[in-house]
């Protein structure tokens, strides 16, 4: 019986869910008509269908060793890496809109505060470790970090 | 022996230009501190550097990434003795005694003895790599897409079976990893694979990208889990720096064991420094005298532990340079970087690109001269670093990983591949999956499918030209060893338990559970 509290039944089934599309995306690949040995489709296929089996091993087998953590503790931590992860996931479409040192310092700031950082530490080390980055990274290492998007249409 | 001399001295000619000093010294110091971070291993240390070598000739880049390697595995000590949070598995067992010795104000000692024991470790495991290396790339040489294919199973395998935890998930994270590799264009038909017609992605995913994910970024947020549960603490007191003659009696065998120790594990693919660590301590404490010590603070568990996971390194590179197999993570990351400069590891390397193997080989010792140099004097300065508060050093390892990636193609599509494989390595790791076999999957994965497809290819598709040639049935039949092991061990192991049962419980006697 499946042991739906367990979240090793939870990655067993996403597994297999993963392994079945990769299988259906495998079957579009364009086999060349005329192949000696194996063609670009066969060890896509192959290795789905070990993952679907692995997969389901581990939804049957494996127990969950997140279960020791305890419910509350790890629902609020997870809650916060996923607002951390949110805030990573602005930053791609922040960074070419405001360039690489407002955007970098609005998520570097943001990302400390909810690790519980004061607000004034937090705002000084964002501005100070940017730049720091920034002149490695642009000057030194000659990497084009990207500029604000209202700079560009100015043409500055 | 005067035939590797010859080579190490042509390396040393190519090492020993004022630029390249200067770039393994830069390397050895950066990696220090980016080791000491807590959550960045030797993997995510050089995998965050790797842009930093962009601009570089290869020999240079290499050069210094091995300066990177060897203060990662350095700085991850300093942060497993100091503040119990070792920089990756390796560093797991020096916090076993390291930091019952900074609780007893004996840091500094720790410190000091980590410095020496990684130092004549690394040098001892050097010299070994410099005598084996060429004779076994001409035996490499002897591999062809048979043999190739076999041997990166049996590594592949190896990794994710011998590691600690589950065999199923190891199994699990090997075959994802395989699957992650299969995106982009076919190199041999042309067509495309798991593309969905997005551009980024012809040339499969960035590998690099990959590695920043799955490692720094997916640390960043167990770091932030780690911050706010309370969990993150700080001790002040270092004391003493130096060793007395009594610590430099008790730790010198414990040091030349570990070195053994670590150099022949790290030569086995995917078996890595933390089973090198992990046999080194078991060793001293069984030949120790005072056991009662050991996880008290007991300076034999600094030493042996910290000397295995340094010599691990070279033996780690004895099957990249030669067969082209990286033996551990951060090795998986020093061949992508070799593959970004466009040069292909394996028994060709010695030959083909001599200058760059030997003067990486000459670059080890340089780099374990001048980390011994540059970090004993440092260790003071290095303890302020851990005095940042936790949320400002998450953030900025944060904001590390995404600059990283953005500079590895100056492209916004890198920064989402890594938010990507840190979500699924935060994961991945939250249910006891193993990273290691992913990352070296994805890493070999390429070359696996070529080399399994030309065999094929060679033979006319006949399957049994893998059992047919003597070399790679012997590792496919090891493969197979290495997967069955576990499993036949652990039917043995419980059929034996229950026989063990039915003997304590005579016939006609009550068992336990019945009244």
């Amino acid at each position: 019986m499946l042991r739906l509290r367990d979240g090793n039944v939870w990655l067993g089934l996403a597994g297999c869910a993963f392994a079945v599309a990769y299988l259906w995306e495998a079957k579009q690949i364009i086999e060349p008509p005329f192949v000696q040995g194996m063609g670009p489709r066969a060890f896509p296929w192959g290795l789905g269908c070990i993952f679907f089996f692995l997969s389901a091993a581990v939804a049957l087998t494996e127990r969950d060793p997140m279960r020791k953590s305890g419910p509350v503790r790890v629902a609020h931590t997870t809650m916060m890496a996923g607002v951390m992860t949110a805030f990573a996931c602005a930053y791609v479409f922040l960074l070419p809109a405001f360039g690489y040192v407002l955007a970098s310092v609005l998520v570097f700031f943001a990302t400390a505060v909810v690790a519980r950082s004061a607000w004034g530490a937090a705002a000084v080390s964002a501005i100070f470790i940017v730049v720091i980055f920034y002149l490695v990274f642009d000057s030194f290492l000659g990497v084009p970090l990207p500029s604000p998007r209202i700079l560009q249409v100015l043409n500055v | 022996m005067f035939e590797a001399l010859g080579y190490l001295w042509f390396g040393f000619e190519q090492t020993l230009t004022p630029f390249n000093l200067l770039m393994v010294s830069v390397g050895a110091f950066l990696g220090t501190w980016i080791g000491m971070l807590p959550g960045l291993g030797p993997a995510a240390g050089i995998a965050l550097l790797l842009p930093v070598t962009f601009g570089m000739d290869p020999i240079s880049a290499m050069i210094m990434l091995c300066g990177i390697y060897y203060g990662t595995m350095y700085g991850g000590s300093i942060a497993s003795i100091l503040i119990n949070t070792p920089g990756d598995a390796s560093s797991v067992m020096t916090t076993l005694d390291g930091y019952p010795m900074t609780k007893q104000g004996r840091g500094g000692v720790a410190l000091f003895t980590s410095a020496i024991a990684s130092f004549i470790g690394g040098t001892m495991a050097i010299v070994a790599l410099t005598l084996v290396a060429a004779p076994m790339a001409r035996f490499a040489l002897r591999f062809g897409p048979p043999e190739q294919f076999a041997i990166m199973l049996l590594a592949l395998i190896a990794t994710a079976t011998l590691i600690q935890g589950s065999l199923v998930k190891g199994l699990f994270s090997m075959v994802l990893g395989l699957m992650i590799a299969t995106v982009g264009l076919d190199l041999q038909s042309g067509s495309p694979r798991f593309t969905f017609g997005v551009p980024e992605l012809f040339d499969g995913v960035s590998l690099i990208a990959i590695l920043i994910g799955v490692f720094a970024f997916s640390e960043a947020l167990r770091n932030l889990e780690t911050i706010l549960v309370g969990e993150w603490t700080v001790h002040r007191k270092v004391g003493r720096l130096w060793m007395t003659m009594e610590d430099w009696t008790r730790s010198r065998w414990p040091i030349v064991r570990g070195a053994v120790i670590g150099f022949i594990i790290g030569v086995f693919p995917g078996v890595g420094a933390m089973v090198a660590t992990l046999v080194s301590y078991s060793v001293e404490y069984r030949l120790s005298s005072r056991r009662e010590e050991f996880g008290h603070g007991a300076i034999e568990g600094v030493a042996g532990p910290e000397s295995a996971n340094n010599a691990s390194a070279p033996g780690a590179l004895v099957p990249l340079l030669t067969l082209g197999i990286p033996g551990s993570a951060a090795t998986a990351v020093l061949l992508g970087a070799l593959m970004v400069y466009g040069i292909q590891p394996g028994p060709r390397l010695l030959t083909e690109h001599p200058e760059l193997a030997w003067g990486v080989i000459a670059s080890l010792y340089l780099g374990n001269i001048v980390l011994v140099i540059l970090n004993i004097p440092l260790i003071g300065i290095f303890v302020r670093l851990l005095l940042i508060p936790a949320p400002i050093l998450n953030a900025l390892i944060m904001l590390l990983a995404l600059t990283g990636a953005y500079s590895l193609g100056n492209r916004v599509f890198d920064i989402g591949v890594v938010i990507v494989f840190g979500i699924l390595g935060y994961w991945l790791r939250r249910f006891g999956v193993p990273l290691a076999p992913l990352v070296l999957s994805v890493t070999l994965g390429g070359g696996l499918e070529q080399s399994l497809r030309q065999s094929l290819s060679l033979s006319n598709g006949d399957w049994l030209v893998f059992v047919e040639r003597p070399i790679s049935a012997i590792l496919l039949a090891f493969a197979l060893l290495v997967v069955c092991g576990p499993v036949l061990s652990s039917i043995y192991r419980s059929h034996a338990m229950r026989r063990a049962d039915v003997q304590a419980v005579a016939p006609g006697q009550d068992t336990p559970y019945r009244n």
